[in-house]
């Protein structure tokens, strides 16, 4: 089963993720960016799941210190951002990452998902 | 025979008698101071005496047998030989004169007589005796010299006649007759007739030789005219034949005498009418002399102030001084000035310099000392009046809080006056000394450049001056003035100096700035309403989509054939859940819109720590459930009165505040009275505030860390509600170390306000 890390501090998001994905793929959940680098540190996923609004420092600048580490340049990952925002930075940084507006469909997530890492 | 021998012998002796003659005569002639000269009728010298050798260089060796035409001047031969033929036919003795050469060749003028010598009744030779009569003729020369180049005019005069006989070039000039003309004159031509008697008299005396002083008397031109001579005569030659008057026109120096004596006059009327007092004291200090207006001055005690001491004119302390100063000038000879000298005259107080300046005798003493007065009082008091204005003029320019300059050009000085230490702080003396160099430096270097070239630009194109620059404390500080002035222009159209007024527009420069700001704050606050409304929205978003994912999963669960019931009801209750917070949220977002537009709120009686300690309740688990240590100091029951329900959300808000951003450590609630005021404040190891966005605090909607949930609804509500209550909110914050919001609401609320 593949692996997927999710920053979110909203924990009843978490419910929501574990209901829709728990099943297909191996979750980890963190809170804050913080624990989420530690456990970059510590296992290997084949997606990093992160919440725009995160804890301390925002999921926009979170993602751009992680691309500009070579260490984690091919850690793919899916921004979730709020509906209508422009995210712009995704793409900009990493083709292969990608981005899904809240709220979405269990469909749409797993599509996004499986086009992303099989 | 006797006879004949008496005859012999009386012949022998007459014969001897005759000889000692001759031997006599030939002495005569040898030793004669006159040339004797014996020539025969052909002119051959028989005999030359000693005379002859002296007066005319030859020895009688050398010129007997020789012809005398040698020793007489060409022009004279002729008549020599004339004379010699004369002499020849019998003419008797006569006297002629001749000019002769001597040896070494100089003429000499010779008086000569000739005479005839006989043998036996013939003219056998002839004798010449001659008279060097040269230094005769040449006093004579140097005394017609004298009488024709006289400065003086000179008359020789008939005494018995009263004619001219003899007149001089300055006599005529003087009088504008030729020579020829005066010489048929006489005095009574050469005088006024109606003074005529009386230089007759005077001419009488003067012939006598009684009179030897000189005597003026008026003399009469050919033209008429009339002018004064110093006339000095005596007789010459003591037959008193003729008179000798010396002439000296005298008219310049009547005229320069009469000037002297005028401007001596005009020099009396002066010190005479001058408005000082002019005086002249002597040794004794008495008045020798004193001019009107020191007269004037005690003309109230004494009619004449000349004789008097100055100890009885001026009182005892006045008198004193004085009298030293005067000592001092008799002793040092040295002229003396007093300025702001006192005098008391009677009642009157008045200021005088006094110059004293000493007059010496021949022998150098100090005989009276020359003062001359100036009374100062109406300049002094004039001097206090213009003092006056200008001390009422500067207070108005100090009032008005301007400086008001006067740049001289040609020095670069810069007179100031007015409101030196209020508005530059520097002392008026220590201001004086900045000049045009410091005052640029002086100008805030922003606007220095502007302001310089504006006033360049002015005085070129003759305009008045008048710029906002920032100008320089002498603390260092900046603050506003406006400085407007005027240019003087001397002749040539250069800018001489420059006045103006430097004044203070601090406060309007800071209504502008003011003005400005809010106009600022006003596009800022629809900024801020624009960012708001999207922040808001996004924050509704956040329950919203959960509602939305969670009744999807919902719909799944109900859907599925065997549907888990316990999940379908975990996620309607999330459904509820986050209904709940979007209400609460929009409740929130309303409260504080109508919150903001408050100005006074219902107030009840309320005891403080009471409210405190009912809302802590609700949030003791979320705390706890956070690991965080609770520390509650309510200290103080008083009642006070206020809004419950803003007061309520106010400690809500802050308790809520402290739990978001404290991850580990404490929250501590205190509550207490001081200084008649509620004292509440919640303290927290949270992330902190930097103090640079402690003003964005406060801001409706404003979040400073859009990353973490929230509407940056809650701390503007809080401050509103302070507000509204009276009282104020503090911050004590430092980043990563925690925070601490201090409430402080005084007890005695004043309703109406």
């Amino acid at each position: 089963m593949k692996k997927i890390l999710v920053v979110e501090d909203d924990t009843e998001m978490h419910v929501i993720y574990k209901k829709m994905l728990g099943e297909l793929y191996s979750l980890d959940f963190v809170v804050d960016c913080d624990n989420a680098l530690k456990k970059l540190g510590k296992n290997k996923y084949d997606l990093m799941i992160l919440d725009i609004i995160i804890p301390p420092k925002g999921g926009e600048q979170f993602y751009i210190d992680l691309k500009t580490k070579s260490k984690f340049k091919k850690l793919k990952v899916l921004v979730i951002t709020v509906l209508g925002s422009q995210e712009d930075f995704v793409k900009k940084y990493d083709e292969s990452s990608g981005s899904i507006g809240k709220p979405f469909e269990k469909a749409t997530l797993l599509k996004v998902i499986s086009k992303m890492i099989g | 025979m006797n006879s004949k021998i008496e005859k012999k012998k009386k012949a022998d002796l007459y014969l001897n008698k005759l000889e000692e003659k001759l031997k006599y005569y030939k002495q005569v002639v040898i030793d004669s101071s006159e040339a004797v000269i014996i020539q025969d009728f052909n002119g051959i010298v028989k005999a030359w005496n000693k005379s002859a050798e002296k007066i005319y260089g030859f020895m009688a060796k050398e010129m007997i047998g020789k012809n005398i035409t040698k020793i007489i001047s060409k022009k004279d031969r002729l008549n020599a030989v004339k004379n010699i033929r004369a002499i020849q036919k019998g003419k008797p003795t006569f006297r002629i004169q001749q000019t002769r050469i001597t040896k070494n060749g100089q003429e000499v003028s010779v008086n000569i007589t000739y005479s005839p010598i006989y043998e036996s009744n013939e003219i056998i030779e002839i004798g010449t005796m001659g008279e060097d009569v040269s230094d005769l003729k040449k006093s004579e020369i140097e005394f017609k010299e004298i009488f024709e180049n006289n400065r003086d005019g000179l008359i020789l005069a008939d005494i018995k006649t009263k004619k001219f006989v003899k007149a001089n070039n300055q006599i005529c000039k003087m009088l504008g007759y030729s020579k020829k003309e005066l010489l048929n004159l006489g005095v009574k031509n050469i005088h006024p007739k109606k003074d005529l008697s009386f230089v007759i008299s005077k001419f009488v005396k003067q012939s006598k030789g009684q009179l030897k002083e000189p005597v003026v008397l008026p003399m009469l031109r050919k033209d008429k005219t009339i002018f004064n001579a110093e006339v000095q005569a005596s007789p010459i030659l003591n037959k008193r034949e003729y008179i000798l008057g010396a002439f000296r026109d005298i008219t310049s120096r009547i005229i320069a005498e009469e000037k002297l004596k005028e401007s001596e006059e005009k020099y009396k009327t002066l010190v005479e009418n001058a408005f000082n007092y002019i005086y002249n004291i002597d040794s004794n200090y008495k008045v020798v002399s004193a001019n009107n207006a020191a007269r004037k001055l005690f003309s109230f005690k004494y009619k004449n102030i000349v004789g008097k001491k100055i100890t009885e004119l001026f009182p005892k302390e006045i008198s004193k001084g004085y009298m030293l100063s005067l000592k001092k000038v008799f002793d040092t000879g040295e002229p003396l000035s007093i300025s702001g000298s006192k005098m008391i005259v009677g009642d009157n107080l008045s200021w005088l310099t006094v110059a004293l300046s000493p007059i010496k005798n021949s022998k150098g003493d100090v005989i009276s000392v020359i003062g001359v007065s100036h009374d100062l009082t109406s300049e002094v008091e004039a001097e206090n009046k213009i003092k006056k204005e200008k001390m009422r003029y500067e207070l108005v320019i100090k009032n008005t809080g301007s400086l008001v300059y006067e740049y001289n050009f040609e020095t670069g000085n810069i007179e100031w006056r007015g409101a030196i230490k209020k508005l530059v702080g520097y002392s008026e003396e220590e201001f004086q000394k900045i000049g045009i160099k410091k005052w640029e430096k002086m100008i805030h270097p922003e606007d220095r450049w502007v302001a310089l070239s504006l006033l360049k630009k002015s005085e070129k194109e003759k305009k008045n001056y008048s710029m906002d620059y920032r100008f320089k404390r002498k603390d260092g500080t900046y603050f506003w003035v406006n400085d407007t002035g005027d240019f003087i222009y001397n002749e040539n159209g250069n800018a001489e100096s420059m006045v103006g007024i430097m004044k203070d527009i601090s406060v309007k420069k800071k209504w502008q700035e003011d003005l400005e700001k809010a106009y600022l704050n006003l596009q800022n606050i629809e900024e801020l309403k624009s960012n708001a409304i999207r922040d808001v929205a996004h924050e509704f978003k956040s329950p919203v989509s959960k509602i939305r994912m969670f009744s999807s999963l919902l719909i799944e669960e109900i859907n599925k054939l065997n549907g888990n019931k316990k999940n379908a009801l975990e996620y309607a209750n999330y459904l509820i859940k986050n209904s709940n917070q979007f209400l609460y949220d929009i409740q929130r977002v309303l409260g504080l819109s109508k919150l903001q537009n408050l100005t006074s709120v219902k107030k009840e009686k309320i005891n403080f720590c009471n409210v405190v300690d009912k809302i802590l309740q609700g949030y003791v688990s979320t705390i706890k459930k956070k690991d965080l240590e609770l520390k509650i100091n309510l200290k103080d029951h008083t009642i006070f009165r206020g809004n419950s329900k803003f007061i309520e959300e106010l400690i809500k808000n802050l308790i809520e505040n402290a739990i978001k951003f404290t991850k580990k450590g404490f929250i501590e609630i205190n509550c207490c009275k001081f200084d008649n005021s509620i004292i509440f404040s919640v303290k927290d190891s949270g992330r902190g505030i930097a103090e640079g966005d402690f003003g964005k605090l406060f801001v409706p909607f404003k979040q400073l860390d859009t990353s973490v949930p929230g509407m940056g609804v809650g701390l503007s509500s809080v401050k509103k509600i302070v507000e509204l209550h009276n009282g104020t909110i503090g911050i004590k914050s430092q980043l990563g170390k925690g925070t601490e919001f201090i409430i402080k609401i005084p007890l005695n609320q004043n309703e109406k306000k």
